[in-house]
């Protein structure tokens, strides 16, 4: 079974949904309390799994960002929802997570359209700042405490 | 207070015109607030949050036009002494965020803004005068108005630009003009003498320098003598007869103290921001509805929301001082929320400074980061430029993908001389199983016929490209929106050079395996 929202598709691998569950013992991680399975760069847009008991795993060796890159669906189905595309009911079984690819013919290369890590120079001032920040509602919080 | 009385469908309407309100007034502002705020509009409302918490009013009120002029205010109010003297630089007052934040937001949050319940008793009503499928689309409809972050987006995206700008951009002269600014308004409200060279700016302060007057206003004004020595006499003495004034002023101008880029790398810099203001309370229009029906009536939040809506962006409060920054006068958004505008800036601040007033997005993507980026934006929308030579200067995917996304097809098709090579169609709809998959059926009307067209571009029209570049052109099932992309040539030379093929690689899927998909939205 192979389903396509947007720029991500699902393929299902098995019906069953047990095989990722053991810790340690596979290629997988489970990403505890993440239901977002990818979002756009910079549209704020994610393809996000609601209604259903939904575990997603990174690839242990695969990739070293939080990119599930597979999924499991442990109730009867669960949505895949998305602010621009139609919702899809997604039946209970284990997918394999596909990103979209795009080219540049300008350097001759190839990657991901959709990713959950932006790692530009100024997100990293960002993050920056917003740690800044952070620390001092902390620190405000302490005080207001 | 009196309730009133209204039915459910005249109570949804009546919140969903609120909450259009409150977007108008927060993209529109200068149809609310059409001059910029003085002193006079907001001294008495901040004086009264002050009394409210306890606190003796604030020495001095400062006016920003601009997010890029607050940030740049609360770095000299951080690190500049000689303003640090005059206003002094306290940190924020507790007792004044606790007002803000539990007697007046908490307060009506507590009684009114509990969105689930909310949410719950508005669905139990409507299921008594709804259809079943009506009922659903109102809910959801309702349920993400009522859950949803109106002004989140702007705010990041003002706050990413800001930061930009402060990273990367020369602002000397910006910087000399905000602290003018900040001195002239300091002066005015506490005094001249409390400003220690009051008569103005740092130009005058080395003109006066050079006239050699200055025993004479330390004689006057001794108590900043050894402040004046220390940040700038010292340096000038030495060598006013030395270089000629225009270098001196560049010295001090430059110094590392001025440097705010090396402060902003170091980690130095201290901007926090309080996040009280207009586009910090999104659910403002929630608690003007709940108003206007009669549920609620908190005299402290009427007051305060009165205040924000004067055009207040933000409010950063200081024990001595506060900092109004004004909301911008236009924003323009595209129909998802997005800043984008193809006819000037996405973002119109009120005058003030700002050393890149031209915000330009398309679809939410900046083209504002550097004098190039803005060049592209202008390039790309005025529509002279032939695509293939702009499309050549675009190295970031998402700015490529939004200038396709606001150059029309032919264009870009002639431009390029591309030729058509493949097509291909697919009637999702046609899938006898699809309803097991769509969740709401409704939704299936929704589903597009899908098109995907496959050209082929010589490779030295979009510049020094050594072999022919294959394009994509796709539609989106949902929205029927069209995309371009380009394709792996390699792909499409071992698997051939069909509209199917290019599909598939793009999804990353065999032949097979895309001719397989049992649903795609």
């Amino acid at each position: 079974m192979i389903l396509r929202q947007g720029d991500i598709v699902l393929i299902k691998i098995s019906n069953e949904i047990d095989s990722l569950k053991i810790p340690n013992s596979h290629e997988h991680e489970e990403l505890v309390g993440e239901n977002v399975v990818a979002y756009g760069e910079t549209t704020g847009h994610h393809h996000k799994f609601s209604g259903g008991l939904v575990r997603l795993y990174r690839g242990k060796e695969v990739n070293n960002n939080n990119d599930p890159v597979m999924v499991s669906v442990e109730s009867e189905h669960a949505i895949l929802s998305h602010q621009e595309h139609l919702d899809i009911r997604i039946p209970r079984g284990t997918y394999k997570v596909i990103r979209e690819i795009t080219y540049d013919p300008f350097r001759k290369f190839t990657q991901n359209a959709v990713t959950s890590n932006i790692n530009t120079q100024i997100n990293s001032s960002i993050q920056k700042y917003n740690h800044i920040q952070s620390e001092f509602e902390m620190r405000s919080r302490k005080v207001t405490d | 207070m009196k309730e009133r009385i209204i039915s459910n469908e005249h109570s949804e309407n009546l919140m969903l015109e609120h909450r259009q309100r409150y977007i108008d007034l927060i993209i529109n502002n200068i149809k609310y607030s059409s001059t910029d705020l003085s002193l006079k509009d907001v001294q008495d409302d901040i004086d009264w949050l002050y009394d409210c918490s306890g606190l003796n009013k604030p020495r001095c009120i400062f006016l920003a036009n601009s997010y890029l002029e607050y940030m740049l205010m609360l770095d000299f109010i951080n690190n500049d002494n000689t303003i640090q003297t005059a206003i002094g630089n306290h940190g924020p007052p507790n007792e004044i965020l606790n007002f803000i934040r539990n007697d007046i937001i908490a307060n009506v949050e507590s009684q009114v803004w509990d969105y689930l319940n909310l949410t719950d008793n508005l669905d139990k009503n409507m299921k008594t005068y709804l259809s079943e499928s009506q009922f659903e689309l109102s809910s959801v409809t309702l349920n993400r108005t009522l859950k949803s972050d109106l002004m989140g987006e702007i705010r990041k995206i003002i706050k990413e630009q800001t930061w930009t700008e402060l990273l990367y951009l020369t602002r000397g002269q910006l910087e000399r003009n905000i602290r003018n600014g900040m001195i002239t308004q300091t002066s005015a409200q506490l005094g001249e003498n409390s400003v220690w060279y009051h008569d103005g700016t740092f130009d005058k302060m080395i003109e006066i320098g050079n006239k050699h007057k200055w025993n004479e206003r330390i004689d006057t004004k001794s108590w900043k003598k050894e402040e004046i020595e220390q940040k700038v006499w010292r340096q000038v003495e030495s060598q006013i007869e030395l270089e000629a004034l225009d270098k001196i002023r560049f010295k001090i101008t430059h110094s590392s103290n001025w440097d705010l880029t090396k402060r902003i790398n170091s980690g130095q810099i201290h901007i926090y921001e309080q996040i009280i203001g207009l586009l910090w309370n999104s659910r403002m229009w929630l608690y003007d509805y709940l108003n206007t029906i009669g549920k609620i009536e908190n005299k402290y939040f009427s007051k305060y929301s009165e205040l924000l809506k004067k055009g207040v962006l933000t409010l950063h409060f200081d024990h001595n001082w506060v900092m109004v920054v004004q909301m911008p006068k236009k924003i323009f958004i595209d129909s998802e929320d997005r800043l984008h505008s193809i006819n000037g800036s996405a973002i119109e601040w009120r005058g003030g400074y700002s050393s890149r007033p031209r915000n330009y997005f398309l679809h939410g993507v900046s083209f504002s980061n550097s004098k190039k980026d803005e060049q592209l934006w202008i390039d790309i929308t005025n529509g002279n430029r032939s695509t293939t030579k702009i499309l050549k200067q675009i190295k970031n995917m998402e700015q490529r993908q939004a200038a396709l996304s606001v150059i029309s097809i032919e264009k870009i098709v002639k431009d390029s001389e591309a030729e058509l090579i493949s097509t291909c169609f697919y009637d999702r709809k046609k899938i006898k199983d699809l309803n097991q998959f769509i969740h709401n059926h409704r939704d299936l009307q929704r589903l597009e016929f899908h098109v995907i067209k496959l050209y082929k571009i010589k490779g030295k029209k979009l510049g020094s490209i050594d072999r022919d570049v294959y394009m994509l052109l796709y539609s989106d099932p949902s929205t029927g929106r069209e995309y371009y992309d380009y394709v792996d040539p390699l792909h499409l030379t071992k698997y051939g050079a069909t509209a199917d093929n290019a599909m598939s690689w793009k999804l990353g899927l065999s032949a097979e395996q895309y001719a397989a998909i049992e649903v795609e939205t």
